[in-house]
C-alpha cells in the first residue's frame, strides 16, 4: 500500500467517488471466529465447521462510506495457533486496521485478544484503528456467555479501541462493524486514486498515511 | 475454552450451565505428574536411545540408506532457531531413519520431554515399562511382543481366525454369519488389564460427571466396557469434550434444525475473494444434506448395515498381514497377458540431467525388464521420464510397440503383475518395490505398498505379523498412558487445540464428520502430540492423517471410505486402523518436524529456497511475482505446512505420496518443494497477467478440482526432473 502514504485523510473528494484500499488483519485466539466473521462480511456465508486457517487467508471487500466514495478492505485473516505467532507481523505491520476477535463464550479468548492488542501497540503503526470484536454473540442467549459486554466495553474504552459484539453466523453487528471502521479509514484522493490500483502490491511497503515515526519498518518477517 | 486458560479467570455465574463447576476447579488443580512418569520415560526412551544408535547404521531392507538426509534437515535450519532445532535434532536422533524396518521403534527424547512437558500431568502405569521397545531382530520382536502388556488388538489380530471380536458395537458379521457376541472379556494379560481398568475407572468417575474428577478410584472393570481399550479412551475424550466444547457441540445440535439462512451463492457475489474452500465445503454441505434425508429415510440401521457389509470378508486375515491381499489378486488378476512389451525407443538426455548419485536409489535399473521402470505412465505426458534408480540416465519412452497389449490397459496389467511378484517374496525387495511404486501403486496394494515404503511394514515376511501386533499393542498402550488419567491428566492446551480442529478436519466428508472417526483422529494427533513435545500438535497434521486412514480403511473394506462408518468394523479392526495411521503418521512427520517446531524454521527455508529456484526455472513469472509484490511465504507456507493437501484432492495427494514414499528419504520436505514449485511455474501464464490482489486469491483457491492422476503425475515428472538437476548442484 505504498500508493497511500500520501492520503491525508480527506474524506471530501464529492464526485467522483474514490475507492481506497485499506489492508485489515484480523487477529486473535483460534478458534474464535475470524475467517467466519470475514466469510460472512464478504460472501454473507455461514458453515458450522471450517478447515482450520494456515498462514493466513486473504479476501477484499468495498463497503461504501458517509462522504460517498468507498473503501476496499484488502483482509488478511490469519492463523489463530500460537505456533503460526511469527507470521503475524508480516501482516499487521502495514494496516491500516486491525480486528482483534475473541469469543464471547471464551474468556481466555479475550486474555488472547489483550495480548494481541498489547502487540499491536508495540509493534504496529500508530496509526493503525483496531477494532475487538467478540465474536458468537450468537451463544449469548444460550447462556453460554463468558464474557461480559460492559467488560469488554470497558477494556475497549481503556486502550482506545473500537467495540463491536458480532455474530458471525446470524450476521448480528457484523457489517455494522466493518462500515464504522471504514468510516474511521482515512479516503484517497482522487489523484492518490489513480496510483493505488496498480501498487496495491507494495505490500512490503509501509502505512505511513498518518505519520508512522517508530513503526517497523518495511519487509516481511520471512 | 476458559478451561485450558493457563490463567484461569473465575467463571461468571452463567457459565455454570456449561461446564459443571466440580470439572472446573478440580482440573485446575490438577495435580503434578506422578514421580514415576517422568522416571519411567526417562529410563525407557534412554533405552531407546543406546538401541537406535547401535542399531541405525545397519538399517536391514535399505540399501544404501542411512539417517544422514533427515539430520541435514534439522541441521539446515539451525541458524534460525537453534535450541529448538537442536531439541528437535535430539528428538529425530533416536527415531528410525526413514525406511529401516520399524520393528524397533523409538521416539521420545527424556531431556526435551522433561523440559517441554513440565505441566503435563500423565501416568505412566507401571505395566507400561513392559512396553518398551526391545533390541533385536524377530526374535526379539516376538518377545517384546510376548511380554507387552497384549492388548485386545494384538490378541485378536494373532488369533482372530478362531476368536470372534467382542464390543458392545459389533455384534453381527454378515460374512461369518451371525455371531453370538461372547461376554466382552477380551483376552488380556494381568498387566494390561490393570492399565485399563485404571482407564475405565477414570471413565466411569467421569461419566457419573460433576463429582469425583479428582478422586480417581478405582471400581472393578465393567465387563461390558472393556471390549477395546478404545473405549476407555473415548469416554475421557468425550468428558474433555464435554467440557471444552460445550458450545461446539450445542451448536452442531443446532444445526439440524436452524440452518443458517444467509449462505448465499458465492459465485454471485461480485467479490473477487471468491475462495474454492467455501465453495467445496457448500457442495459438500448439499451432498451431505442429501446424503442425511436419505438415511433419514431409510434409516440409520439400514445404514449401518450397508456399511458392514461392505467390510471385506477377509478382514481379520488383512490385519494381520496387509499381504493377504495378494491372496485375493492373484485370482482377480490372473486373466491371461500378453508377455511383457520389448525395450522401448529410448532417448537418453542425460545431458540435461547431472549424474547425482542419490544414496536414496535402489539397485540399478534392469534394463531388459522395462516393466518396472517407473516412468511408464508419463508415456502419454509427453513428460520427461526416466528411471528413478539411475539419476544419470533420463529416458523418453515410446510407446510399447507390442501390437498385442498396446496401450495403458496392457501396461498396467503389466505393472499389476510385477507389483504382486515383488510383493509375494517372502523378503519384499524393497529397490525394486521403489521402482515401480514411483509411477503410482494399485488401490488395492496400497496399504501394503505405504507400509513397506514407510519402513512400517517389514520386509521379511516372516517378522510382519508379530511386528505388527506389537506395533498395535504398543499404541494400544500409549493411548491407555495418555488417557488413564482422565480429563485431568491431559494437556490442557495441546488437547485444547486438537479438539477444536478434529471436527473442522475435512468438514463436509461424512467419514470425518463421524464420531467415531473424530475420536480416533482425536486419539491419534494427541498421543503423537505428547510424544513429540518439541513440535506438539501444529494445525495441519491433521490433514495428513487423513490419507493414511482412509487408505488403510480402503484396504478393509469395499466402498467408499469417505462415505464409510467406521464404527460398524470390528473393533479390532479399528484398532489396527489407528494404530497403523499413528505410525504412520509418525514415520512421515520424522521426516518434516522442524515444519512443526517452534517458528518453523523447516518451512521458512523451504519458502526461501522454492523463491530463489522459481527465479531460475521461470524467471519472468519470479519478476513479475516480485514487481506486485507477492511474498512466496503469502501462498507458499500453506503449501508446504499441508503439504499441498488444501490445494489438492485426497485422491490427487494419494497419487502423490505414491510418488514420495518411493522417492523416500527426505521427500516429503526436498522433493515436495520441487512440487510446490512445478505446483506454482504450472499457473505461470495465468499469473503473469495478474495483479497482486489476483494472485494471491488465484493461489488461494486454484483451479484443480477436476485434477486426475495425469495432472499430478505430470507435477511429479516435473518436479522429479528439477530436482534432480538442482540437487546435483
Amino acid at each position: 500500500m505504498a500508493a497511500t502514504s500520501h492520503s491525508t485523510g480527506a474524506a471530501a473528494a464529492p464526485a467522483p467517488p474514490v475507492t481506497s484500499s485499506r489492508k485489515l488483519v484480523l487477529l486473535g485466539e483460534s478458534a474464535v471466529g475470524k475467517s467466519s466473521l470475514v466469510l460472512q462480511f464478504v460472501k454473507g456465508q455461514f458453515d458450522d465447521y471450517r478447515e482450520s486457517t494456515i498462514g493466513a487467508a486473504f479476501l477484499t471487500q468495498t463497503v461504501p462510506v458517509e462522504s460517498g466514495n468507498f473503501v476496499k478492505f484488502e483482509i488478511w485473516d490469519t492463523a489463530g495457533q500460537e505456533r503460526y505467532k511469527s507470521l503475524a507481523p508480516m501482516y499487521y505491520r502495514s494496516a491500516h486496521a486491525a480486528v482483534v476477535v475473541y469469543d464471547i463464550t471464551s474468556a481466555a479468548s479475550l486474555l488472547k485478544a489483550r495480548a494481541w492488542i498489547s502487540e499491536l501497540q508495540r509493534q504496529a503503526d500508530p496509526s493503525i484503528v483496531v477494532c475487538l470484536a467478540g465474536n458468537k454473540l450468537d451463544l449469548a442467549d444460550a447462556g453460554q456467555r463468558q464474557v461480559s459486554t460492559d467488560e469488554a466495553q470497558k477494556f475497549a474504552d481503556e486502550e482506545g479501541l473500537m467495540f463491536a459484539e458480532v455474530s458471525a453466523k446470524t450476521a448480528q453487528g457484523v457489517e455494522d462493524m466493518f462500515k464504522r471502521i471504514a468510516e474511521r479509514m482515512p479516503v484517497d484522493t482522487a489523484a492518490a486514486k489513480s496510483r493505488t490500483g496498480a501498487s496495491l502490491a507494495g505490500r512490503g511497503g509501509v502505512n505511513l498515511n498518518q505519520g508512522s515515526g517508530n513503526s517497523v519498518t518495511d519487509g516481511c518477517a520471512c | 475454552m476458559p478451561l485450558w486458560s493457563r490463567t484461569p479467570q473465575p467463571p461468571p455465574p452463567s457459565q455454570a450451565a456449561r461446564s459443571p463447576p466440580a470439572t472446573q476447579a478440580s482440573l485446575s488443580t490438577s495435580p503434578p505428574p506422578p514421580p514415576g512418569f517422568l522416571a519411567n520415560h526417562h529410563r525407557r526412551s534412554s533405552s531407546n536411545l543406546d538401541t537406535a544408535h547401535t542399531r541405525a547404521p545397519s538399517g536391514p531392507g535399505s540399501p544404501g540408506r542411512s539417517t544422514a538426509p533427515r539430520l541435514q534437515v534439522h541441521k539446515a535450519g539451525k541458524g534460525r532457531a537453534q535450541r529448538t532445532v537442536a531439541e528437535a535434532d535430539e528428538l529425530g536422533a533416536d527415531d528410525e531413519p526413514w525406511d529401516t524396518n520399524s520393528d524397533e521403534e523409538h521416539e521420545l527424547d527424556p531431556s526435551s520431554l522433561v523440559a517441554r512437558i513440565g505441566g503435563v500431568s500423565l501416568s505412566i502405569p507401571a505395566s507400561s515399562s513392559s512396553g518398551a521397545p526391545q533390541p533385536g531382530g524377530a526374535a526379539g520382536s516376538a518377545a517384546a511382543a510376548a511380554s507387552t502388556p497384549v492388548s485386545p488388538t494384538s490378541a485378536s489380530a494373532s488369533a482372530s481366525a478362531t476368536t470372534t471380536p467382542t464390543s458392545s458395537s459389533w455384534s453381527f458379521n454378515p460374512f461369518r454369519g451371525a455371531s453370538v457376541p461372547a461376554p466382552a472379556a477380551p483376552v488380556r494379560t494381568a498387566s494390561g488389564s490393570s492399565s485399563l481398568a485404571a482407564a475405565e475407572a477414570v471413565a466411569a468417575a467421569l461419566s457419573g460427571r460433576g463429582g469425583a474428577l479428582s478422586a480417581r478410584p478405582a471400581p472393578p472393570m465393567q465387563p461390558q466396557r472393556g471390549a477395546s481399550y478404545l473405549a476407555g479412551a473415548s469416554r475421557v475424550q468425550e468428558e474433555a469434550d464435554k467440557v471444552v466444547r460445550a458450545e461446539e457441540q450445542r451448536r452442531s445440535l443446532e444445526r439440524g434444525e436452524t440452518k443458517p439462512a444467509l449462505v448465499d451463492e458465492p459465485e454471485e457475489m461480485d467479490v473477487p475473494g471468491t475462495d474454492k474452500d467455501g465453495t467445496e465445503e457448500d457442495q459438500e454441505g448439499e451432498a451431505r444434506k442429501e446424503e442425511e434425508s436419505e438415511r433419514e429415510e431409510k434409516g440409520e440401521g439400514w445404514a449401518k448395515e450397508q456399511c458392514r457389509r461392505a467390510i471385506r470378508r477377509d478382514v481379520d486375515e488383512l490385519v494381520k498381514d496387509p499381504a493377504h491381499v495378494l491372496e485375493r489378486l492373484k485370482v482377480a488378476w490372473a486373466a491371461p497377458t500378453a508377455p511383457p512389451a520389448p525395450t522401448a525407443h529410448r532417448a537418453s538426455i542425460s545431458s540435461v540431467v547431472e549424474p547425482s548419485p542419490n544414496p536414496n536409489k535402489g539397485p540399478a535399473d534392469d534394463d531388459d525388464d522395462d516393466d518396472d521402470d517407473p516412468t511408464r505412465g508419463y508415456v502419454q505426458l509427453d513428460a520427461p521420464a526416466l528411471s528413478s534408480t539411475d539419476p544419470s540416465i533420463v529416458e523418453f519412452d515410446a510407446p510399447p510397440p507390442n501390437p498385442e497389449e498396446e496401450g495403458e490397459r496392457g501396461r498396467e496389467k503389466r505393472r499389476r503383475r510385477k507389483f504382486l511378484d515383488v510383493l509375494a517374496s517372502d523378503n519384499v525387495d524393497l529397490g525394486e518395490l521403489r521402482k515401480l511404486a514411483w509411477s503410482g501403486v494399485p488401490d488395492e496394494l496400497r496399504t501394503m505398498v505405504w507400509q513397506l515404503l514407510l519402513g512400517y511394514l517389514p520386509a521379511p515376511l516372516s517378522r510382519r505379523a508379530a511386528t505388527l501386533a506389537r506395533k498395535r499393542s504398543e499404541y494400544a498402550s500409549l493411548v491407555r498412558q495418555a488417557f488413564s488419567r482422565g480429563v485431568g491428566g491431559l494437556d490442557g492446551p495441546i488437547w485444547h487445540q486438537i479438539s477444536i480442529d478434529v471436527p473442522r478436519t475435512r468438514p463436509g466428508v461424512k467419514l470425518w464428520m463421524a464420531e467415531a472417526t473424530q475420536r480416533s483422529l482425536e486419539r491419534v494427533l494427541y498421543v503423537w502430540a505428547i510424544r513429540h513435545p518439541a513440535s506438539g500438535y501444529v494445525q495441519g497434521i491433521n490433514d495428513l492423517v487423513t490419507p493414511f486412514f482412509q487408505v488403510f480403511l480402503q484396504g478393509y473394506i469395499d466402498a467408499d471410505p469417505e462415505t464409510f462408518d467406521v464404527s460398524t468394523l470390528p473393533p479390532s479392526v479399528l484398532e489396527a486402523l489407528e494404530a497403523d495411521s499413528f505410525w504412520c503418521l509418525s514415520k512421515l512427520l520424522d521426516g518434516i518436524q522442524d515444519n512443526y517446531i517452534f517458528a518453523q524454521p523447516g518451512i521458512q527455508r523451504l519458502v526461501k529456497k522454492m523463491d530463489g529456484l522459481c527465479a531460475r526455472v521461470d524467471a519472468p513469472l519470479a519478476a513479475h511475482l516480485k514487481e506486485q509484490g507477492v511474498e512466496f511465504i503469502q501462498f507458499a507456507f500453506r503449501w508446504m505446512n499441508c503439504l499441498l493437501m488444501r490445494e489438492l484432492s485426497v485422491k490427487n495427494i494419494v497419487r502423490m505420496w505414491d510418488t514420495y514414499l518411493a522417492e523416500g528419504g527426505d521427500a516429503f520436505s526436498e522433493f515436495h518443494l520441487y512440487v510446490c514449485l512445478a505446483f506454482l511455474v504450472r499457473w505461470s501464464d495465468t499469473l503473469r497477467e495478474m495483479d497482486f490482489q489476483s494472485i494471491i486469491i488465484f493461489l488461494q483457491s486454484l483451479p484443480t478440482q477436476d485434477w486426475t492422476d495425469k495432472d499430478t503425475e505430470l507435477l511429479l515428472s516435473e518436479a522429479f526432473l528439477w530436482s534432480r538437476t538442482f540437487q546435483a548442484r
